[in-house]
C-alpha cells in the first residue's frame, strides 16, 4: 500500500542539546488511520509538531504526498491538503460556533479558489451531521462543552477534506461516551478518503480504528505492525512494546 | 458646564483610544507590551510638522506622510527586533517577555535621543488641517481643525474596528490573537500578520501625533504621555481587546475631565489609576477582557 | 560550561578596557584647569530648553574668558552633567561633580528642585554653588554660606507682579502655577503679598501638573469666571499647552482678560514655533530686554551670543553668563581656585556683570546670597512672531508701568 506521508530518520528537539526524536521512520497510509502509541514523553505530540513544521527537524526529511515539506512552514501546509486536530484545542474561543467552521476554508479559498458555494454546501453538510452545531452556531466557541468543542473540531476538519489528518490525542478529557463518539468520526474521516495520523493514549481504541500501529519509545520507533496481527494478544503485545513488566 | 467637561472629555478619548487601539492589537497578538508606543506617536508628529514647515509639503500629503512615517517604522521595527520572539514555533519561549520589555524600552529611549539629535530638544507646533472660525459646542469652542481631526481619529477608530470585525483580514488577525497556532494550521502567515499588526499600530499612533500637534506641540519626549495613558486604557479596556480600547479611551478622557474640575486638576493623572484599580477589583480582566485559559 | 568560560573572558577583558579608559582619562586631568561643575537639564521631565540656553551661555563665557589666558593662569573647564530638572537628579549630579570629578565650584542648575537638592550635597562638602535659576524662597531661607543666588527670586517677582496688578487696577485675578519648588514658593508668596497689599482684589491660584498636556477643564473654568488677568508660572512646554487652549476658547488675551505671562518662557527660542495668535498682546515678565540700558560686557556678551549662535540671547542667557562671570571674579580676587576661598571671595563680590552691579545681601531670610536688585524687564508683545527688540517695553525693574502703552489685543 502506497503511503502519503514519509517520515526518514528524523531528529528534533527544542532545545539545542536534547533530542526528542532520534531517527525516527514511520509512514502513513492512504485513506486509512495509522496509529501511534508510546508512554509519556516518547515524542508523540513533538511528531506531530515536526510534521505540521511547528519544529524543524535538525536531521532527516519529511515526504508528503512524495513532495518534501521537512522546511515548511505551517501556514503553508494547508492549503497542500494537511490537517491537524491538536491537543491542547484548535478553535478560536472568542468566535461563533459558525465562524470557527467557515474562517479556515474562507482563509485557504485566496489558495484553493473553493466556490463560495461550494463552502456553503460543505459547511451546510458538518452542520446536517453535527446536529449540536447546528444548534449552537450563533454561540461563542469559549461556552461549548468539552465534548462539543471537539466535535467542532472534527467538524472544522471535516470542511476541510484534508488529503491527511494529523489527530493527536483526541479522546483526552472525554467522557467514555463521547470518546466512543469521536473515534466513530476518525473511522468516518478514513472512509471518505482522509489518510489519518491518530495519536491517543487509549491503545486499545488507536488499535480499533487504525489499520497499522507504530509504537514509540524514547522518540524511536520500538515496534510496528498490521493492527489485526495483534487484536487478539494486545496485552502481551504491548507490554513487549513498551518493555514494561507488570 | 458639565456638558462641556463631557464634550472635551470624549475629544481627548477619541485620541487616547487611537494610541490604545494599536497598542492593544499588538498585545493581542503578539502577547507583548510595546514600551515604544509614545514614539511612535512622537514620529507621526514630527514627520507631519517637518514636512510641513521644512519641506513646505502640502498638509494633505503631509498627513499620510506621517502615517506612512509610523507605519513604515513599525514595520521595521517587527522584522527586526520583535521577530526573534517567535521566530520559531515551540521554539524558546524562555525570557520572551523580557526580551519585548527590555528591545521596546531600549527603542524608546534610542528614538528620542535620535530626534533630540536630529532635530533638537524644541517643541514644534504643527499646522492645523484646515483655518476657520471655531464653532461653539456645549460652551466648548471647537476649531475647525479639531473638528476635521476628531472626525479623521473617528473614521480611523471605527474603521479599523470594522475591518477587524468584518472583513477575512480582520477575522484572520482576530484569529491569530485567539489561537496563534490554530491559525497558522487553517493557512494564515502569522508572521506576516504579526508585521501587518505591528505597521498599523505604528500607522495609528503616527496619526494621532499628526492630528494633535497643532494642540501639542511634539518635542523628543512627547510620547510619554499618551503612552502612559494607552497602557492604562488597554488594561481597563482588557488586554487585547479592541473595543476595549476604544470604551476604555472615551471613558478615560471623560473621568479626567471631569475630575479635574469637581475634585482637583492636580491629581488628573490619577483619576484614570483610581478607576483602573476599580474596574480590576470587580472586573480582573478588564471591562472586556476575554477569560483566558490556562493553557 | 565552556560558553560560560568565554563569556567571563570577555565580561574581564570588557572591565579591564574601560577601567584602563577611565585611567588614562583621569590621568590626563591636570591640576593647570579651573574645574567648574555645571548642573543642567538635558533631558526631561525638566524644561530642557532652558537647559541649553543656559549651557549655551556658559560655553560661550568660558571659551571668551579661555581665550585670554583663562583664569589665575588656569584653563576653564566646564564639566557638565545632566540633573533632568529633578530632585533626584540636582541631588546625584552634585555629588558625583563633586567626589568624582573634583569640581571647585558648581553652577548651571535651571530649576528650583535641583538647586534645592544639591544644598546639603554643598554645604557637606563646602562647595560653593552659584545658582542660575533657582527661584523659589527655601534656596534663601536656608541660609546656606556656600550658595549664591545672582537671578531672579521669589519674592522680587511676586512683589513686581503685584505692582503690576495694582497698577492695571485689576480687581479679579487667577494664578496659574506648575507643581514644582519654584511654582509652590510663588504660589505661597502670590497668595501672601496679595492679601497684605492688595486685598481687594479678588484672587484665586491653581496648580497644574506640569507634565499635563490637555487644560482645556481648566480653561473652561477660567472662562467661566472671567478675570481681568491671568497670571502664569507654568514654563515650556506646558506654558504654551495653556496659553494655546486660552487663546483658542477666547479666554486671554482679549481686551477683558490681560495674559501676564510669569515664568519668563517668551523669550525662549522655540516661543514662536508653539505659539501663535496666543502671543499677540500678551505681558510678559522676563529678566532681560534689548532695551536696557547694558554694561559694556553685556553689549560684548550679546555681540558674541549673536555671532555664535547665530540667535539672539533671552534672559537665562544673560544669567547663566552672570554666573560664570561672578565665579571667575572670586577666583580671580581669592588668586585661587580653592572652595573655601572662592566661598569667601563669592561673598564679597562687588561685580558690574552683563545685566549690572552684583552684590550679595548677608541679611538671612529670602535676599540671603541674593542680589537683590537683579534687573527685570515687564513687556507687552504686539504682533505674531515678534523680536524681543520690538515689543513694547513696560517696565524696567523698579520704575513705573507704562499702564498707557499697553494695547488690547
Amino acid at each position: 500500500m502506497s503511503a502519503i506521508l514519509q517520515i526518514e530518520n528524523v531528529t528534533a528537539g527544542y532545545s539545542a542539546d536534547i533530542d526528542i526524536l532520534r531517527g525516527l521512520s514511520l509512514n502513513v497510509r492512504k485513506s486509512s488511520v495509522t496509529g501511534l502509541v508510546g508512554l509519556n514523553g516518547a515524542g508523540k505530540s513533538t511528531v506531530m509538531k515536526s510534521i505540521f513544521g511547528f519544529l524543524r527537524p535538525r536531521v532527516g526529511r519529511i515526504l508528503f504526498d512524495e513532495q518534501d515539506i521537512t522546511h515548511g512552514r505551517p501556514h503553508e501546509l494547508a492549503s497542500k491538503g494537511l490537517w491537524l486536530i491538536p491537543q491542547d484545542g484548535g478553535l478560536f474561543d472568542y468566535m461563533s460556533v459558525e465562524t470557527n467552521l467557515r474562517l479556515p476554508i474562507e482563509t485557504r479559498r485566496a489558495v484553493n479558489g473553493l466556490s463560495r458555494a461550494e463552502i456553503d454546501r460543505r459547511v451546510a453538510d458538518v452542520m446536517e451531521q453535527f446536529p449540536i452545531l447546528q444548534e449552537k452556531r450563533r454561540q461563542l466557541a469559549t461556552r461549548l462543552s468539552g465534548g462539543q468543542r471537539k466535535l467542532l473540531e472534527f467538524g472544522i476538519a471535516h470542511v476541510q477534506r484534508p488529503t491527511l489528518c494529523l489527530i493527536d490525542e483526541p479522546s483526552i478529557g472525554l467522557a467514555p461516551k463521547v470518546a466512543e463518539e469521536v473515534f466513530a468520526h476518525i473511522s468516518t474521516l478514513a472512509k471518505t478518503g482522509t489518510s489519518v495520523l491518530l495519536v491517543d493514549h487509549n491503545i486499545r481504541k488507536v488499535i480499533e480504528v487504525a489499520s497499522y500501529v507504530y509504537v514509540l519509545t524514547l522518540g524511536t520507533v520500538s515496534a510496528e505492525g498490521e493492527s489485526s496481527v495483534f487484536q487478539t494478544d494486545l496485552h502481551g503485545q504491548v507490554k513487549e512494546w513498551l518493555g514494561i513488566n507488570y | 458646564m458639565l456638558s462641556s467637561m463631557l464634550v472635551s472629555g470624549l475629544i481627548t478619548g477619541t485620541f487616547y483610544a487611537l494610541m490604545a487601539l494599536g497598542l492593544t492589537m499588538i498585545f493581542g497578538v503578539l502577547r507583548i507590551v510595546n514600551f515604544a508606543h509614545g514614539e511612535f506617536y512622537m514620529i507621526g508628529g514630527f514627520a507631519y510638522v517637518l514636512l510641513y514647515h521644512n519641506l513646505g509639503v502640502p498638509i494633505a500629503v503631509a498627513l499620510p506622510a506621517a502615517v506612512l512615517a509610523g507605519g513604515t517604522l513599525g514595520w521595521i521595527v517587527e522584522k527586526l527586533l520583535i521577530r526573534p520572539i517567535y521566530a520559531e514555533f515551540g521554539g524558546r519561549q524562555q525570557g520572551r517577555d523580557e526580551y519585548a520589555i527590555i528591545v521596546t524600552f531600549a527603542l524608546s529611549i534610542l528614538l528620542i535621543a535620535a530626534m533630540t539629535k536630529i532635530v533638537g530638544p524644541w517643541s514644534l507646533q504643527g499646522p492645523r488641517l484646515i483655518d476657520g472660525p471655531p464653532l461653539l459646542l456645549a460652551g466648548v469652542r471647537v476649531s475647525p481643525h479639531q473638528i476635521a481631526a476628531l472626525g479623521i481619529a473617528l473614521a480611523f477608530l471605527f474603521g479599523t474596528l470594522y475591518l477587524l470585525n468584518y472583513s477575512l483580514w480582520g477575522r484572520q488577525i482576530r484569529a491569530v490573537a485567539q489561537n496563534r497556532s490554530a491559525a497558522a494550521v487553517m493557512g494564515v502567515d502569522v508572521g506576516k500578520v504579526s508585521t501587518i499588526v505591528f505597521a498599523t499600530a505604528g500607522g495609528l499612533a503616527a496619526l494621532a501625533g499628526a492630528l494633535l500637534s497643532n494642540m501639542i506641540s511634539p518635542s523628543p519626549d512627547v510620547g510619554a504621555f499618551p503612552a502612559i495613558k494607552s497602557y492604562v486604557i488597554i488594561v481597563l479596556g482588557g488586554l487585547g481587546s479592541p473595543l476595549g480600547a476604544l470604551i476604555g479611551g472615551l471613558l478615560l478622557g471623560v473621568i479626567e475631565s471631569l475630575g479635574a474640575i469637581y475634585i482637583s486638576f492636580s491629581y488628573r493623572d490619577t483619576y484614570g489609576l483610581a478607576l483602573l484599580v476599580l474596574v480590576l477589583l470587580l472586573r480582573p480582566n478588564g471591562l472586556f477582557g476575554e477569560t483566558r485559559r490556562e493553557v | 560550561m565552556m560558553s560560560r568560560i568565554c563569556c567571563m573572558n570577555k565580561l574581564a577583558y570588557t572591565v579591564a578596557i574601560t577601567a584602563a579608559v577611565f585611567a588614562t582619562a583621569y590621568g590626563a586631568q591636570s591640576q593647570e584647569t579651573f574645574d567648574v561643575g555645571v548642573s543642567t537639564i538635558l533631558t526631561p521631565p525638566g524644561s530642557v530648553i532652558q537647559g541649553i540656553q543656559v549651557r549655551q551661555a556658559l560655553e560661550l563665557v568660558a571659551d571668551w574668558q579661555n581665550e585670554q589666558g583663562g583664569v589665575i593662569g588656569k584653563k576653564i573647564k566646564l564639566v557638565i552633567a545632566d540633573d533632568q530638572g529633578t530632585t533626584e537628579g540636582g541631588r546625584t549630579v552634585a555629588e558625583r561633580l563633586i567626589t568624582r570629578d573634583k569640581v571647585s565650584v558648581i553652577t548651571g542648575q535651571a530649576s528650583s528642585n535641583v538647586v534645592l537638592s544639591s544644598l546639603e550635597v554643598a554645604k557637606k562638602y563646602g562647595i560653593p554653588v552659584v545658582n542660575v535659576n533657582g527661584w523659589a524662597s527655601g534656596i534663601r531661607t536656608a541660609g546656606i554660606p556656600q550658595v549664591f543666588s545672582p537671578g531672579p527670586y521669589t519674592t522680587r517677582v511676586i512683589t513686581a507682579t503685584v505692582d503690576t496688578l495694582l497698577a492695571l487696577g485689576s480687581k479679579k485675578v487667577i494664578g496659574a502655577f506648575d507643581n514644582t519648588d519654584a511654582g509652590f514658593s510663588l504660589e505661597k508668596e502670590m497668595s501672601k503679598q496679595l492679601k497684605e497689599r492688595a486685598p481687594q482684589i479678588q484672587y484665586r491660584s491653581i496648580i497644574l501638573d506640569r507634565a499635563a498636556k490637555d487644560y482645556l477643564p481648566v480653561v473652561l473654568q477660567m472662562q467661566a469666571e472671567k478675570p481681568d488677568v491671568i497670571v502664569s508660572e507654568l514654563i515650556a512646554p506646558a506654558g504654551y499647552i495653556l496659553m494655546n487652549q486660552l487663546y483658542d476658547q477666547g479666554v486671554a488675551p482679549t481686551k477683558d482678560t490681560i495674559f501676564f505671562e510669569m515664568g519668563g518662557m517668551t523669550d525662549n527660542p522655540d516661543f514662536w514655533k508653539n505659539i501663535r495668535g496666543a502671543g499677540k498682546g500678551a505681558l510678559a515678565f522676563g529678566h532681560y530686554h534689548p532695551k536696557f540700558d547694558l554694561p559694556a560686557i553685556g553689549v560684548e556678551f550679546r555681540k558674541r551670543f549673536v555671532e555664535r549662535y547665530k540667535a539672539e540671547p533671552g534672559r537665562l542667557s544673560f544669567q547663566a553668563a552672570d554666573a560664570l562671570f561672578v565665579i571667575i571674579d572670586a577666583a580671580k580676587r581669592a588668586n585661587s581656585t580653592e572652595p573655601a576661598a572662592l566661598t569667601e571671595a563669592l561673598a564679597n563680590t562687588d561685580y558690574v556683570g552683563t545685566r549690572g552691579k552684583i552684590t550679595f545681601d548677608k541679611t538671612p531670610g529670602p535676599t540671603f546670597n541674593q542680589w537683590v536688585e537683579v534687573p527685570y524687564a515687564i513687556y507687552q508683545i504686539t504682533a505674531v512672531d515678534q523680536k524681543l527688540d520690538d515689543t513694547t517695553l513696560l517696565k524696567q525693574s523698579d520704575g513705573p508701568l507704562e499702564v498707557k502703552a499697553i494695547v488690547a489685543p
